[in-house]
């Protein structure tokens, strides 16, 4: 399959300072004040979705945005911090309607993946992934690739990871920095289950939309939210290549990892990424050496098939990570989270004498910086977050990230995929706002305009003859 | 998976008799024939259509054999095969939303003066103050003609950028233009995919695409089709034309029909004959 469909299920936290003797919201007053903004904006009423394609709703004490169908790791990209700079924009307005509700303090989002009590939420990835190959069955086609994806995925974290203060589920396990947030979640290589069970290879809800004909939805529930664009690049692109390799068969020679799960544990919580991972023949190789191994594959793919401009920016982007990764980390600053946090914290260490290795760190009155900076990085205001404090002081005033100008989030924010299903659902979302007609949209795959029923299966059709003969003359096509 | 369609098996091959006779030149020749004879008055519609598009050709002046049809512009130089996987450019900001400049295609009510400035089209105005609701004869209904345009907008723009896209985008671009554009505005820039350089999906598309659109022109360049290279292009090019010359029964006589033999008379021997002659 050479293109497929991408998207990635973001989920923020959100939380409420109230100010001295007012009571506090609850997280679903939250996520409603903010989608009544977003509604306001380029939604409507009762419908979670919105004129870009996306969906927004609460989803057990977080706010979720599921992002448009894209067709590329680049355009996934985009829209996922199209989708930050949204909820910043709209940030005031939700404010304000929880003052006229009677709550006063200061409403905060982050895009982080864990806080304070332990719980973790997530940022799933979805790519369209076909459900076997022509010598292999599903059921064969999904050992297989187990077997290849796996220790990319346990190894990946040195390219995309968010960086965290803090060991185990509540940090009961040591006050330190480590590359992931949800690393410490994950406890099983393969799962069907998204809460108890969490594996780095998730084989549930295979057969939601976008696994039309003989596709499947490959849901992966290990990744962390990225602030860099670069990094969701990375991360979403990389597994994208990877998955063109499975399909044409294309994969070997990958080493097999003894654990998995602990061979993920300890690479993130290896700054170095120096760490020797176990392997099932006695050897031992670090987490970039895994990586390499993967990246020459992909090369050797490269030369012999066709492939993309984005996919040979990918390729270039990805050696040249774990080129930095390996020689000069402080490169990546700006681009992978991880390494822009940490050096902002070693810094604050360093300056006040004191290193991660300092005996009893936790009991420093250091550690509530460390943490509040932590936190604030991930705060989507960019007045406020620490991530985009450090990216505007690096690119100009205006900066919202490495890879995108500030005009294409902007329009990302209304504006749907132009080549995806989700092109159709903004253009009659957007219809329907400028003509006070009725939509609903059912479901990914369905819209209703005017009670007419068009369904919409392809996810790669980005024209709808239904949807156009509606909104020119109000019927249907023949 | 490859994007190249699998060519048609010889053994699903259908009869002759049911593709439109032995020879389909003979009988577009014979159509032709009977069409020099019985020359249509070209509608209202037709002739304001011809004198508003000088792109368009008068559609009953062209010859059906022996050359291009005219009013179809050559095709721009499109790429190989090769370079066409390895040039295209997924989600590039220009293409996110760009209003296209598609004068053709912008409704006549609007005019420089009185359209309101929309940045990235149909989407561009979200954030703005909402518009106050248009006159709408059926409350139930989402009918927005402009959103249409912008539609059908999209879907030439697409095509006309074709450098920026992968093949699949410019199938599913001529897929749609075919179904609800016009033979007499967008049939040259389908036609600019039927160009052999193009890879065998996507001049699949067009070929399919002009047999929806219809159109005098349309069927010229489908019969110069018939001679193509290309055995799978020779076949969907028949099948567009069967599709385009059959559907309106009270134009065009089937050229199916009339090549099949008229029903044979009862035998009188009854079906004892045909017993004895089957095995």
């Amino acid at each position: 399959m050479r293109e497929r469909i991408f998207s990635l299920e973001t989920e923020y936290g959100v939380s409420f300072l109230s100010e001295k003797g007012t009571s506090d919201p609850t997280k679903e007053t939250l996520v409603s004040a903010l989608r009544h903004a977003l509604t306001e904006a380029i939604g409507l009423n009762e419908s979670m979705y919105i004129a870009n394609g996306a969906k927004f709703y609460h989803d057990v004490g977080h706010a979720e945005w599921a992002h448009p169908e894209c067709r590329s790791a680049r355009e996934i990209a985009l829209y996922d911090k199209a989708a930050d700079a949204l909820m910043a924009l709209l940030l005031p307005s939700a404010q304000e309607s929880l003052r006229v509700d009677g709550f006063r303090g200061r409403f905060l989002i982050v895009k982080n993946n864990v806080d304070v009590h332990g719980n973790t939420y997530g940022c799933h990835e979805n790519y369209m992934a076909e459900r076997e190959t022509a010598w292999l069955d599903h059921e064969d086609y999904l050992r297989l690739s187990i077997r290849y994806l796996v220790p990319f995925l346990a190894t990946r974290l040195i390219l995309c990871a968010p960086g965290r203060v803090g060991l185990g589920r509540r940090g009961e396990q040591g006050f330190a920095f480590q590359l992931g947030q949800r690393a410490d979640f994950m406890n099983a290589v393969v799962s069907r289950d998204t809460r108890d069970m969490r594996g780095l290879f998730n084989l549930g809800r295979e057969n939601e939309p976008f696994s039309e004909g003989g596709y499947r939805r490959l849901h992966l529930i290990l990744g962390d939210a990225c602030m860099s664009g670069y990094g969701t690049f990375l991360k979403v692109g990389t597994f994208g290549l990877l998955l063109r390799l499975l399909e044409d068969l294309e994969i070997g020679a990958i080493p097999h990892l003894k654990d998995p799960v602990r061979a993920m544990h300890a690479v993130s919580r290896d700054p170095s990424c120096t760490a020797l991972l176990p392997l099932y023949d006695g050897r031992q190789m670090t987490a970039i050496d895994v990586q390499r191994l993967y990246l020459e594959q992909v090369l050797r793919y490269a030369e012999r098939y066709p492939t993309s401009e984005e996919e040979r920016e990918l390729i270039g982007l990805w050696s040249e990570t774990l080129d930095a990764l390996q020689n000069a980390p402080s490169r990546l600053f700006g681009k992978i989270d991880w390494i822009t946090k940490k050096s902002v914290l070693d810094r604050l260490l360093t300056s006040n004498g004191l290193s991660w290795d300092t005996p009893d760190l936790d009991k420093h009155p250091i550690r509530y910086k460390l943490q509040e900076l932590d936190i604030q990085y991930h705060n989507v205001d960019p007045t406020q977050s620490l991530f985009y404090k450090l990216l505007r002081s690096q690119q100009g005033a205006d900066a919202l990230d490495t890879l995108w100008d500030v005009e294409s989030v902007r329009i990302a924010q209304a504006a749907p995929p132009p080549y995806t299903r989700a092109r159709v659902r903004g253009e009659v979302i957007a219809s329907a706002r400028r003509t006070s007609g009725r939509v609903e949209v059912k479901n990914w795959n369905e819209v209703r305009v005017g009670g007419q029923r068009v369904e919409l299966h392809d996810p790669f059709a980005f024209f709808s003859p239904d949807t156009y003969a509606l909104l020119n003359d109000g019927k249907l096509s023949s | 998976m490859t994007d190249r369609p699998t060519p048609p098996n010889p053994e699903d091959t259908p009869p002759e008799s049911q593709r439109g006779g032995a020879d389909p030149m003979e009988w577009l020749a014979s159509l032709a024939r009977r069409r020099s004879q019985t020359p249509a008055e070209p509608s209202a519609e037709e002739q304001s259509a011809e004198s508003a598009s000088p792109e368009t050709v008068p559609l009953r002046q062209t010859s059906i054999f022996g050359r291009a049809p005219r009013g179809i512009p050559s095709p721009p130089s499109p790429p190989s095969s090769a370079s066409s996987a390895a040039t295209y450019r997924f989600g590039s900001p220009a293409s996110l939303g760009a209003r296209p400049p598609m004068g053709a295609s912008s409704p006549a009510s609007e005019t420089p003066e009185n359209t309101p400035p929309r940045p990235f089209g149909l989407f561009g105005g979200l954030f703005g103050q909402r518009p106050a609701p248009r006159p709408n004869t059926d409350s139930q209904n989402v009918q927005d003609q402009d959103a249409a345009a912008e539609m059908l907008a999209h879907l030439t723009q697409t095509l006309q950028n074709y450098e920026q896209h992968s093949p699949a985008i410019v199938r599913h671009a001529l897929s749609g233009l075919g179904k609800v554009g016009r033979a007499d505005e967008h049939l040259g820039l389908v036609a600019h995919f039927l160009d052999s350089a193009w890879e065998q999906s996507v001049r699949l598309a067009a070929v399919s695409a002009l047999g929806n659109l219809g159109g005098e022109t349309a069927i010229d360049t489908l019969i110069g089709l018939l001679n193509d290279a290309d055995i799978v292009i020779r076949w969907e090019a028949q099948e567009a034309l069967d599709k385009l010359l059959t559907a309106p029964e009270d134009q065009v006589e089937p050229p199916v029909r009339k090549a099949e033999a008229p029903p044979a008379a009862p035998h009188p021997e009854g079906d004892a004959r045909a017993d004895a002659t089957s095995f």
